[in-house]
């Protein structure tokens, strides 16, 4: 690195005076910065960068001054001010908190409840040519089903309690980390798995330190997308199996045609969703440092 | 026991483009490499020399014949096979993970191994952000730290330029003079080979069979510099390279 840049200030300085004084300390300094102003820009403008997670904002200020004139119907598009007006009132009554708790914790009991087994059938059926043969029908005929479906079902099985919700989600995201983890796998490179070989790892070692390193942009894929699934079943399932949560808030308000609270329940599922995404975003780039971004 | 000892081994693949044929990769092969020595296979592209390193490697099995190694070998994959998800020093570091070796040995182990392969200060970059080369010198380096007694490189220093090769040939022969390791090299290099080598085994064209072996005379330890002034480098070269020659011209002269 050091001999590079010694070598360009070098270069520098003779094409400006030719063969005339060695390069100074203050060349080299110069020199130094405007290297790592390119590096830097070829990273891309810092002011996109800044900007993008608040262009949500921008919707909500065009949505306002739209209602505000009246070319939206204000009964069913309320201004947000006027939403933001019902959501303190949420908040203050603690009802909103209730419901967000609610939700979350069915969520995530789901969440991980679904995600460790579809990783490690992931796995299994990714790296087991003869298990993949005999099972991934099975999955792959129970993919196409929409999990809201057998929600009833589930309400018979498990009664009316947080059991039905959780098996839902898991339902739901157990199927887009098996079928990202499998993909991630069997498109893992043979030859990384004969390095591991050759070097004598066990079968369960090769799994571990290749084929799920190999897969993890992938099953990061998975969580995302899982994520937005996850909300869109336990929404559903709580418009008619619960007395609580956000998709409870929701159905209850339609049915008092409480539009405001309606809105206050959808834009909080959105940004509960926007702040799961952010935080795996976070998370990947911690996780899978190899890639770039 | 030698190092390696492989006896009439055949190799063969499904062909491509006919369902009922095959293709012949080694046709009969033999060859030991005693304890403690060093020899190199030299042949053309596509000889089955990387097909002849995978058996005894136990990566693939032999059609006929039989492949056996002193102990477990250690590997230098032609396209190095380093693993983007890992850092330099990770990668060296993962057959001695593998091994559980304690962390402050392995972090010792994997410091000193940087140091000879010239990448201390990459040791916590991502392969892809380090060059051709140097991924390849990680291969180099992690096949070292795997420390077994047979040690089987393919082309391990194909993407290097000059300088560095010779420099990490004249590395490599110093750790190995140092241990007790048998060595099987690939290379298309007629230099490279006689350079190293105890004994270079020259292959033919595909099918892949041994049309000669030559005993190359030079003492240890080698200085591969001085190497080239010494009278016999020129005749050995020149042998070499003929019978790579007389490979080709048999095989114009008799077309199929
Ligand atoms: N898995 C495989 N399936 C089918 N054919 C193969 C396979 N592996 C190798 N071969 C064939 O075997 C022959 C020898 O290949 P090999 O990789 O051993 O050559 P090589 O001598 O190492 O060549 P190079 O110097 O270019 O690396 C080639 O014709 C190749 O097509
Ligand atoms: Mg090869």
């Amino acid at each position: 690195m050091s001999t590079d840049t010694q070598t360009n200030a070098a270069r520098a300085s003779a094409a400006q005076a030719g063969p005339g004084p060695a390069v100074t300390a203050a060349d080299r300094e110069e020199i130094r910065v405007t290297l790592a102003a390119a590096v830097r820009a070829e990273r891309g403008s810092p002011w996109i960068r800044r900007i993008g997670p608040y262009t949500p904002l921008l919707l909500l200020v065009v949505w306002e001054a739209l209602s505000r004139l009246g070319i939206l119907d204000a009964r069913f598009f309320p201004a947000p001010t006027a939403i933001v007006e019902t959501f303190v009132n949420l908040l203050v009554s603690g009802q909103l908190v209730a419901d967000i708790l609610m939700t979350l914790s069915r969520i995530a009991v789901g969440f991980v409840l679904g995600a460790i087994p579809g990783v490690l059938l992931g796995l299994l059926l990714g790296s087991v040519r003869s298990v993949r043969l005999l099972l991934e029908p099975v999955f792959s005929s129970l993919l196409p089903i929409p999990k809201v479906a057998i929600y009833p079902l589930l309400l018979l099985i498990f009664g009316l309690g947080e059991t039905s919700k959780y098996v839902i989600v898991a339902i739901g995201v157990f199927f887009y980390l098996f079928f990202n983890t499998m993909s991630g796998v069997m498109q893992t490179p043979p030859l990384f798995d004969d390095v591991a070989r050759a070097n004598g790892a066990s079968r369960i070692q090769r799994r571990l330190t290749v084929s799920l390193p190999y897969a993890l942009p992938s099953i990061f894929t998975g969580i995302k997308l899982a994520t937005g699934g996850a909300f869109v079943i336990i929404a559903a399932s709580e418009f008619v199996g619960a007395q609580s949560g956000l998709g409870y808030l929701i159905w209850s308000s339609w049915s008092t045609f409480a539009v405001s609270k309606m809105y206050v329940g959808i834009v909080t599922i959105s940004a509960l969703g926007y702040g799961a995404t952010a935080l795996e975003g976070y998370l990947e780039r911690r996780l899978v440092p190899w890639v770039k971004y | 026991m030698s190092g390696i000892s492989v006896e009439g081994l055949w190799k063969a693949y499904p062909s491509a483009e006919n369902r009922d044929e095959v293709l012949v990769a080694l046709e009969d092969v033999s060859l030991e490499v005693g304890e403690r020595e060093f020899v190199c296979v030299l042949g053309p592209s596509g000889c089955g020399k990387s097909t002849l390193l995978r058996i005894a490697a136990g990566l693939e099995k032999p059609s006929l014949g039989t492949v056996e190694t002193q102990s477990r070998p250690s590997v230098v994959f032609q396209e190095h096979g380093v693993f983007p998800w890992l850092t330099v020093a990770e990668n060296v570091a993962y057959p001695l993970r593998l091994r559980r070796v304690p962390r402050a040995a392995r972090r010792a182990r994997v410091a000193e191994l940087l140091e000879l392969v010239g990448l201390t200060e990459f040791a916590g970059y991502y392969p892809s952000q380090i060059s051709g080369g140097m991924r390849q010198r990680t291969s180099v380096a992690r096949a070292l730290a795997d420390d077994g007694n047979v040690l089987l490189m393919d082309e391990p220093f194909g993407a290097l330029d000059e300088q560095t090769r010779v420099a990490l040939q004249q590395e490599l022969l110093r750790i190995w003079e140092q241990t007790e390791k048998s060595v099987l090299f690939i290379t298309h290099s007629v230099d490279e080979a006689l350079t190293l080598a105890d004994r270079v085994v020259v292959m033919s064209h595909r099918p892949g069979r041994i049309i000669a072996e030559v005993e190359i005379p030079f003492g240890r330890p080698r200085d591969i510099i001085e190497l080239r002034r010494d009278p016999r480098y020129g005749e050995i070269t020149y042998q070499l390279w003929n019978l790579l020659e007389g490979d080709t011209a048999a095989e114009e002269v008799v077309p199929q």
